[in-house]
């Protein structure tokens, strides 16, 4: 019964409403069309402009802790110099210098997550160059060496090829660092970059 | 409303509260789609397609009646709609569409907001059905997580479109029902009339609206014939709406003829040929056969299972636990039934968007099987507990599908942006995505391939065409390792659904021909000798 009553309520507003329509029908038509068009515009409008800027095909990347073993507060080639986007300057502060002891020296990249890395490009400083080391990287995967050989030599970019794998950290250990062609106990690195991405410090690198 | 005796499902909640669920789901819906859309780029198949046409009918109106001459509405207001208003979404560069890819873009955007609208009207309808609002809520929800949605949500060929226009007018059509049977005095044969051309609306915008317009129509007034007295009546309202439904395609059928083109590439005739067109293989398995397994491969056996009891209780007439008249159910169920009937035994190819105008109905069955086979419990709240778990359990293999769609939806795009990211100076260049002309930035050759910077990136989406024509280079991709990979729609038992009946190769099992990949062009000519 009270189904039946309600039924009876909703087809008589339905009906009224239905008339009322019916009266304006075509004025009330082509106003909800226009709306309706006006309305995808301006969503159309906003997308673009909020979408905008998360088109920009290079990546930001962070990265949350960097060591080596030679890492001091006051240090002013400490490894953060790594990723100051001055490659290759050699100026004190522009890049990063391990301890005058023997080596094997090492730095450690740590990533806020995994990122798909096609590859790492690791710069001289002006005047040393890296002759043997080997890089090691951390992911979902586990840990792999990527890298590894003796004899470098020349000024261009170290190019390591990562092949898009997940990473969320990097260990690079030099094993023999020369300056102006004489063996050199400390380790030199001009800059470290990710191509395509954007490297970041995390604020406790800053 | 007349309920039939019998007991109810103990549980149900508020109009407000399922309003307000819905409500959620569908801005879940739109969260997901468009915060995601940066790496939507389609399917790249008919979407391409119907986007050509699109641009085609921005320059010259009368191409709407160009070869494919179906569907008008669809390409007239669909097709038309993005580029008139300018949809150009910032995009990488698709190889097809080259400047023209954000346009493109924006088509799947419309698409995505066009399948929220069907979404929201949907939950209108269910409400609207008063059924117990938790078996609506339920349906609601197998509907929206389903993997056929997922597939065809930025797909402009997708067929579930056609609803937009026909869940309307048969929403009418029940009320209509309804009155007729509680004797209302009320001139019905104008409204009927409308109802028809609401049906042939949907029908111009997605033709296979027909495997549910056929049935509906067959159901409810051959059943208003057999149970009213006013028999003439009855004849009028089916004429007054069968009339309806001639509106739309004799006036295309006009307009057609208007623009120049032959009756023989009419759009009757191009419905003619498509049907044909569709026939099924005889090298193929039986479209029957190739049903169930697409039924078992996006459903899975439980939920299907479901639905079979769902259908069987409404029939019995023992659904009315779920709420709604006994009557209103057992037709519904006679019109599923015939909808899938029709599609199993056509002779037709089994492609799954063709059912998919059914499968919205078809939930609520599945929830009201649920609900049927927890019967068997005591206690009206053990049962509706129990009716849930069941539920949740049978949405396990739909939803596991969603999510891999979803995903492979989003595999194109991931690798694009990779690529970009990682390009560094070089460029990225594609082997040509099959079927479509290759743009600038695709290698047609294997002379094209070999000149190309080593340094080069190259990026692979179903290069069906290109592999056919250099095995050995499939050869090569097999061995090398890409520099990135993702899954795209083609790795995926939806993808499958769709295109088997037509012949496709299965696709799922061949990485280099369904993964979306990224390769240095010099890696690649290493392993490539020159001949």
């Amino acid at each position: 019964m009270i189904m039946q009553d309600c039924w009876t309520i909703a087809r008589s507003r339905i009906c009224c409403g239905l008339a009322a329509v019916r009266s304006r029908r075509p004025v009330l038509v082509s106003a909800v069309i226009l709306l309706m068009v006006a309305g995808l515009w301006i969503f159309g409008r906003l997308f673009i402009l909020a979408y905008g800027p998360a088109m920009n095909p290079i990546l930001d990347l962070t990265v949350v802790a960097i060591s080596s073993d030679s890492e001091a507060d006051h240090d002013p080639s400490r490894a953060r110099n790594l990723f100051d986007g001055r490659p290759a300057l050699g100026r004190l502060g522009q890049a990063w210098t391990s301890a005058p002891t023997p080596p094997p020296h090492f730095v450690l990249i740590e990533f806020d997550r995994d990122y798909p890395l096609s590859s790492m490009r690791i710069y001289n400083r002006k005047e040393t160059r890296l002759d043997a080391l080997s890089v090691r990287v951390r992911g979902a995967f586990g840990e792999r060496l990527v890298f590894e050989t003796r004899g470098l030599t020349g000024i261009d970019p170290i190019e390591i090829p990562l092949d898009g794998k997940r990473i969320r950290s990097i260990r690079i250990d030099v094993l023999a660092n020369s300056l102006n062609g004489r063996r050199r106990a400390n380790a030199d690195i001009g800059e470290i970059d990710f191509p395509g991405f954007r490297v970041r410090l995390a604020d406790q690198n800053n | 409303m007349q309920q039939a005796p019998g007991p109810k499902l103990a549980l149900n909640i508020s109009r407000r509260a399922f309003v307000m669920a819905c409500s959620m789901v569908i801005f879940g819906y739109f969260a997901l789609w468009l915060l995601n859309f940066k790496d939507i780029y389609g399917w790249i198949m008919d979407d391409g397609y119907y986007f050509y046409r699109g641009t085609k009918i921005v320059e010259n109106p009368w191409k709407l009646f160009d070869t494919w001459n179906y569907v008008h509405l669809n390409h007239l207001i669909f097709g038309t709609l993005p580029i008139l208003l300018n949809y150009d979404i910032p995009s990488l560069t698709l190889p097809e569409f080259e400047a023209r890819t954000g346009i493109f873009r924006g088509f799947l955007l419309l698409t995505i907001l066009l399948h929220g609208a069907l979404i929201a009207l949907w939950m209108i309808i269910l409400d609207r059905l008063r059924l117990n609002r938790l078996i609506a809520l339920a349906a609601f929800l197998l509907f929206v997580t389903g993997p056929t949605l997922t597939f065809w949500a930025p797909l402009p060929d997708s067929r579930m479109l056609g609803l937009l226009a026909f869940l309307p007018g048969w929403l009418i059509l029940f009320r209509l029902d309804t009155a007729h049977r509680l004797a209302i005095p009320r001139p019905w044969g104008r409204t009927a009339f409308w109802v028809g051309v609401l049906f042939s609306l949907s029908q111009s915008l997605q033709y296979t609206t027909i495997y549910i317009i056929m049935p509906v129509l067959f159901v409810y007034f051959s059943h208003a014939m057999i149970t009213c007295r006013d028999r003439i009546g009855v004849a009028r309202m089916a004429l007054a709406c069968l009339a309806g439904c001639l509106t739309v395609p004799l006036v295309t059928e006009l307009l057609s003829a208007a623009a120049g083109v032959p009756t023989a590439l009419g759009p009757f005739m191009t419905y003619l040929e498509r049907w044909n067109a569709h026939r099924a293989f005889d090298t193929l398995e039986p479209p029957r056969v190739m049903w169930l397994r697409m039924f078992t491969l996006e459903l899975g056996w439980p939920l299907c299972g479901l639905a079979v009891v769902g259908l069987a209780a409404a029939l019995a007439g023992s659904g009315t636990r779920s709420g709604v008249d006994r009557r209103t159910l057992s037709l519904l169920a006679v019109v599923i039934v015939i909808g899938l009937c029709q599609q199993f035994f056509s002779g037709s190819q089994a492609m799954f968007r063709q059912v998919s105008v059914l499968l919205p109905f078809l939930f609520i069955f599945v929830a009201i099987g649920a609900v049927a086979v927890a019967s068997v419990v005591p206690g009206p709240r053990a049962r509706a507990a129990v009716a849930a778990v069941i539920l949740v359990v049978a949405a396990i293999i739909p939803v596991r599908e969603s999510i891999t769609v979803f995903r492979a939806q989003r595999g194109l795009g991931e690798v694009m942006d990779w690529a970009a990211a990682a390009a560094d100076g070089h460029r990225v260049r594609w082997l040509p995505i099959a079927w479509f002309a290759p743009g600038e930035t695709a290698v047609r050759t294997e002379a094209e391939l070999r000149n190309l910077d080593p340094d080069d990136l190259l990026i692979t989406y179903f290069p069906y065409t290109f592999l056919n024509t250099y095995p050995e280079v499939e050869a090569v991709l097999n061995r090398l390792p890409p520099l990135y990979s993702r899954p795209t729609l083609y790795t995926t038992n939806a993808m499958w659904c769709e295109t088997h009946a037509r012949g496709s190769p299965d696709t799922r099992q061949v990485p280099v021909r369904s993964e979306a990949r990224v390769y240095r062009v010099g890696d690649l000519l290493e392993q490539w000798p020159a001949r």
